[in-house]
């Protein structure tokens, strides 16, 4: 199994964020965990790493409701940088709305992975982080 | 002496009578009672029984002739005629003739008399008296001639009235052949020729009505009577007269003709036709009549009308009867029921008049009976359908109906209308159209749309019936405008009224006052808003309690899996640590939720009058410490004796919620202001709380602004819970709260209480 390099969480969830980190860390799913607490912090620093591309994250965990830059705030951002990254990413949306409306709209977005709706398990991070 | 006379005279045919004067005494002898029809002791024997059956105007001619023969002391005879009353009736002549015997110097004491029938005498005089009359009646007007034909001879002689009749002049010597031929060719001469041969050779004469050709061409219809004289069994002489009855001739033939045509058009009449007595008998009817009423002319010839009318319809008729015998009316026509001999009833249109002889006399009545049976029958339904139609109109009550003619001059202005429009039938019908019950500016606003639609000018009344025009029935909302000027909203449904051939001849408006289906319209549309709303909010609830109660949830579980995971204690603290904080939110989460609940179940919020200056300046007390630190200027514009009617906990938790956010969002880089005002605007109250602080980029966060965990400033005191509560509390009072704002600039809050 081959471990991926970088993923990325952003949540203002503090327990959230420290659980995950935790299970990523102990299963060694990937090398580096970033981690930031609203949409907007997360852009200041991943905008400036599009043309650096080895590390702009792998996988990105992105949540809904956050304060100051959403998750749709940012998932409309990182629309605009997508095409300039010379490196696969993946984007998750992760939450614990089940309102289909924030389901239904997160598919729209082509950038959007998959939708998963918290709490996230082992197995589930297993096969997202590979 | 005198008693033999008077023995004479009692036993006569004669009446006697002898007159105390001075006593007033008369004996009346027995005969002179008989006379008059009495037995003797039935007359007194006084003036008075004589004086009270003599005719009243011959008793002042016996008065008369006594006074002359009293004044003249019996130079003047009492001579005179008299009529009597006899007792069976009649009329009696008398010749009355009497002398006073006895004188008292120059007064009378006594006087004799007597009585002789006379009244053959006069019945005698009267016949003559009418026969002579008759005489000279017929001498001056029949034109009589006189003829003979002496058989030896062979000569015809004519009087001069005979010539006159032939129009030949008087010195026209006629001979036998000649005479026959004066008669008109055909029927007339044939029928001369016959009579006069068979009566010279048979005897006897002949008396024909004939018609003649006279001289001068003209057709005349003559009498003809002609006598034979037979002497050794020959015929020696033939006589006779000849008379003029040209004129009654054709008069009678006029008649006959006349009555033809009568008799036809009583027999073959297509209605009933009768001959009525006076007394209401059938005297002759036609077989339209007997066909009418079920029975044979017989059975109807042995009944009068009355046996058959009905009864309700009887007194009307004798009235009718009565007036025409008195000759107040000479025809008169209604209608009746007469009984058929089945017993059902028949209408039927009677028209009689009254037909009188010469001398005016009633004779009898002629009747025409039309059966109107079905008619009636018709009409009865009619009525019966129009009562129901009426009825029902009238049961109307909130419908108007209103009809106009061509030019929407208003015909017709039911009872429904009166109740909704407030007018009078009277007022309107011929003078209004119905303008006056409309709104200006919606005919004028439809007649534009129908200008549109028909692409030509369309206005006035032609806006209410141009659809109707072209056969279309229209059904539109329109407002009435009643007298006194109030209005309420109709259903006006506007057809055209037609005649039997099809032409339009006016319209008819029917309108329904629809002000309660308006109102329940509007009610059901808040109460749907009001639903909706409702609904969204449980809507955004559920998601709002199963996102927060997930989020913890979510943790709870990965934390109890993590814990199970840790090795060593120090990594087990670390989440014991993390499941006492969650175990902390969760309540939080909660206790925020069950205050949601309860805004929103608590549906009669307890509402009290509020000073709303003195709460502003309360909470800003709390806010002191806050206040002074920032820095922040505060401009309190509440009128100091505004009261508003609110929850006492709600406003202060909105204030609080208000005010804290506008110290909290303050912009760094300047002195905060606050400024708080109340004003009213469109009747309502609205409070703001206005601030020059950061700001919130609405176009982001517009949205989510009132949403539960929302924050937006990613402040570490933000719990994302304030406004979401403000705004439920100002919602679960009927108000709304509304936010303006500018980055950098300022948020504006206003609250519409």
């Amino acid at each position: 199994m081959r471990m991926i390099d970088i993923a990325c969480i952003i949540d203002d969830d503090s327990i959230y964020v420290f659980g995950l980190k935790k299970i990523i860390e102990m299963n060694n799913l990937c090398k580096n965990i970033l981690v930031f607490k609203n949409g907007e912090e997360a852009l200041k620093y991943l905008a400036p790493l599009v043309t650096t591309s080895e590390e702009f994250p792998d996988v990105i965990l992105l949540d809904i409701n956050m304060p100051v830059l959403d998750g749709w705030g940012f998932l409309d951002e990182f629309t605009k940088l997508k095409p300039k990254i010379n490196k696969k990413v993946t984007l998750y949306m992760v939450s614990s709305s089940v309102n289909q409306e924030d389901i239904d709209k997160a598919n729209k977005y082509e950038q959007v992975s998959d939708y998963i709706i918290k709490p996230i398990n082992i197995d589930e991070l297993k096969r997202i982080m590979a | 002496m005198e008693n033999i006379y008077k023995i004479i005279l009692e036993d006569t045919l004669a009446g006697y009578w002898d007159w105390n004067i001075p006593a007033n005494t008369e004996y009346l002898s027995p005969s002179f009672k008989a006379m008059f029809g009495y037995e003797d002791h039935e007359l007194e024997n006084k003036p008075e029984s004589w004086q009270k059956i003599i005719f009243p105007q011959d008793l002042e001619l016996v008065f008369q002739k006594y006074d002359e023969h009293v004044s003249s002391k019996g130079a003047v005879p009492f001579k005179c005629e008299a009529r009597y009353k006899h007792k069976n009736g009649d009329t009696v002549w008398v010749l009355c003739t009497g002398r006073v015997v006895e004188w008292d110097n120059d007064e009378p004491i006594r006087m004799i008399g007597c009585h002789i029938d006379i009244s053959k005498q006069k019945a005698a005089e009267e016949d003559l008296r009418e026969t002579q009359q008759l005489l000279n009646q017929t001498g001056e007007t029949a034109r009589v001639g006189g003829w003979e034909f002496d058989m030896e001879k062979q000569i015809l002689t004519w009087t001069k009235v005979t010539k006159d009749i032939h129009e030949v002049g008087e010195d026209f010597v006629p001979d036998l052949e000649q005479g026959i031929n004066f008669y008109k060719e055909g029927e007339s001469r044939d029928a001369i020729a016959y009579h006069f041969q068979k009566s010279v050779t048979e005897g006897g004469g002949y008396d024909l009505e004939l018609q003649i050709v006279t001289a001068k061409g003209k057709e005349v219809w003559v009498r003809a009577i002609g006598h034979t004289e037979f002497r050794d069994g020959k015929c020696v002489r033939t006589y006779g007269t000849f008379q003029d009855i040209d004129e009654q001739k054709k008069i009678q033939l006029r008649l006959e003709l006349s009555e033809k045509h009568f008799r036809d058009a009583f027999n073959y009449s297509a209605i009933g036709m009768a001959l009525v007595g006076l007394d209401g008998r059938w005297m002759q009817v036609n077989k339209q009549v007997c066909d009418l009423l079920g029975y044979s002319e017989e059975e109807m010839l042995s009944k009068t009308f009355q046996d058959i009318t009905h009864p309700d319809d009887l007194e009307l008729d004798l009235n009718n009867v009565q007036a025409l015998l008195e000759g107040k009316i000479d025809s008169y026509q209604m209608e009746k029921r007469y009984f058929h001999k089945y017993g059902h009833l028949v209408w039927v249109l009677l028209g009689v008049s009254l037909i009188r002889d010469n001398a005016g006399k009633p004779m009898h009545f002629i009747s025409q009976l039309e059966d109107i049976t079905q008619r009636k029958l018709a009409e009865e339904q009619l009525n019966k359908v129009n009562e129901e139609l009426t009825t029902l109109y009238s049961a109307m009550k909130h419908v108007s109906v209103i009809a106009t003619d061509l030019n929407g001059v208003i015909t017709h202005f039911s009872k429904g209308s009166e109740m909704l429009l407030g007018y009078n039938a009277d007022e309107m019908i011929k003078k209004k159209t119905p303008s006056v019950i409309h709104v200006e500016e919606e005919v004028v606003k439809r007649g534009e749309e129908l200008s549109g639609i028909y692409d030509k000018q369309i206005s006035g009344f032609d806006v209410f019936v141009e659809n109707a025009k072209r056969g279309e029935q229209e059904s539109r909302e329109w407002t009435y405008v009643r007298k006194d000027g109030s209005t309420f909203p109709v259903q006006l449904v506007v057809s055209s009224i037609e005649n039997t051939a099809g032409d339009i001849i006016g319209f008819l408006g029917i309108a329904t006052d629809i002000s309660e289906r308006k109102k329940a319209e509007h009610k059901l549309k808040d109460t749907l808003e009001i639903v909706n709303e409702q609904n969204t909010r449980l809507f955004n609830f559920a998601h709002i309690v199963s996102h927060n109660l997930r989020s913890h949830a979510g943790n709870l579980e990965m934390m109890l899996q993590l814990m199970n995971d840790a090795k060593t204690e120090e990594e087990k603290n670390v989440c014991y640590n993390h499941l006492q904080s969650i175990s902390s939110h969760l309540s939080d989460t909660i206790l925020h939720l069950n205050e949601v609940v309860t805004i929103q179940t608590n549906i009669n919020q307890q509402r009290e009058d509020i000073h709303l200056h003195k709460y502003v300046t309360d909470t800003l007390g709390v806010l002191a410490a806050d206040i002074e630190r920032t820095g922040a200027k505060i401009e309190n514009t509440v009128p100091n004796g505004a009261i508003i009617n609110y929850n006492k906990a709600y406003i202060e938790s909105i204030l609080l919620n208000l005010l804290s956010n506008a110290l909290k969002y303050r912009a760094s880089d300047r002195e905060p202001v606050v400024k708080i005002s109340l004003e009213e605007v469109g009747g309502r109250s609205v409070f703001s709380v206005s601030d020059n602080g950061k700001g919130i980029d609405l176009e982001k966060h517009g949205k989510k602004l009132f949403g539960m965990y929302k924050t937006f400033h990613g402040n570490e005191d933000a719990r994302g819970i304030g406004l979401f509560i403000t705004k439920n509390q100002i919602e679960a009072m009927g108000g709304k709260i509304e936010v303006d704002s500018e980055l950098n600039k300022g948020t504006t809050f206003t609250i519409t209480l």
